[in-house]
């Protein structure tokens, strides 16, 4: 087996969750057994709908699909924020959506300060998200307006590659917390 | 008492399979043509029921993981034989010589 499909399923374990985590064993000893490459990626596949589908029928489940159903409302609004933000120049418009992207961002730093405070061992994985939300924050919001003869694509690749950055390293701050626990 | 609703035609297919002799997961899905997606669940709801247990088999080839051999127990035997009809349960599980 090659190591690409073992790390494959050994990321499922944050998915899985804890009661099913001896079934996650199992499936790691049959695919080692699955020599056809073909075969490998549809078990692996087949791992992961479980994954899920188990996650999603216990009660922890719900509440994570509750966070996770949040969070990409979080992403998809400050995506959307930041896009326009970048696009509409100096209009009332914009500043409103650069306004909704700064609260945004303050979301994210205080979910990273929050994570900090409230969980223990982890707080090195919070702080690294706190520190880059803050950076991320810093950058596109006081570092833009003086560079504002840049045109108008630049500012768009760039706040979509922020809004992307930041938006992951909250999902992964938050959810580190859980993954924590299973690795 | 429990009471669950009647197996579907896949829970069939393994519970038919297990009912000759035990069997890996791989082996199952070989032999059932299920995908990993859905013999997964099945196998999970069963050893949940207490229909099937899943030991630990250390590997035969130096430094693969072990793997889980998946067997009836007594009260899923019983569970098959109820389930299967006669002309599907494996004459070998009724005792009977093919």
């Amino acid at each position: 087996m090659t190591p690409r499909f073992h790390t494959w399923l050994k990321w499922l374990a944050w998915l899985m969750p804890d009661h099913r985590a001896d079934w996650l064993d199992a499936m790691q000893g049959e695919l080692a057994a699955i020599t056809n490459a073909d075969e490998r990626r549809e078990f692996i596949w087949g791992c992961f709908t479980v994954a899920v589908w188990e996650q999603a029928r216990s009660r922890r489940g719900l509440h994570y699909m509750a966070r996770a159903c949040g969070s990409i409302c979080l992403i998809a609004a400050s995506a959307f924020g930041l896009y326009h933000s970048a696009r509409l120049g100096d209009d009332p418009q914009s500043a409103l959506f650069a306004q909704t992207v700064s609260a945004l961002c303050f979301v994210y730093i205080g979910a990273a300060l929050l994570l900090m405070i409230s969980l223990r061992g982890l707080k090195i994985y919070a702080g690294l998200g706190f520190c880059l939300a803050s950076a991320a924050f810093i950058y596109c919001y006081i570092v833009r307006p003086f560079s504002a003869n840049l045109s108008a694509e630049f500012w768009t690749a760039l706040s979509m590659e922020a809004a992307g950055l930041m938006a992951s390293l909250f999902v992964a701050s938050v959810y580190l917390g859980w993954f924590y626990r299973r690795v | 008492m429990t009471r669950y609703r009647a197996p579907s035609k896949s829970t069939c297919l393994i519970l038919y399979h297990l009912c000759s002799q035990p069997a890996y997961g791989y082996a199952l899905m070989k032999a059932t043509g299920l995908k990993s997606g859905t013999l997964y669940p099945i196998l999970m709801r069963l050893t949940d029921r207490g229909y099937l247990t899943a030991d630990w088999r250390e590997p035969t080839i130096l430094g693969r993981p072990p793997r889980q051999i998946y067997r009836l127990t007594a009260q899923g035997q019983i569970y098959a034989k109820d389930t299967l009809s006669p002309q599907q349960v494996p004459l070998s599980f009724l005792g009977v010589a093919p």
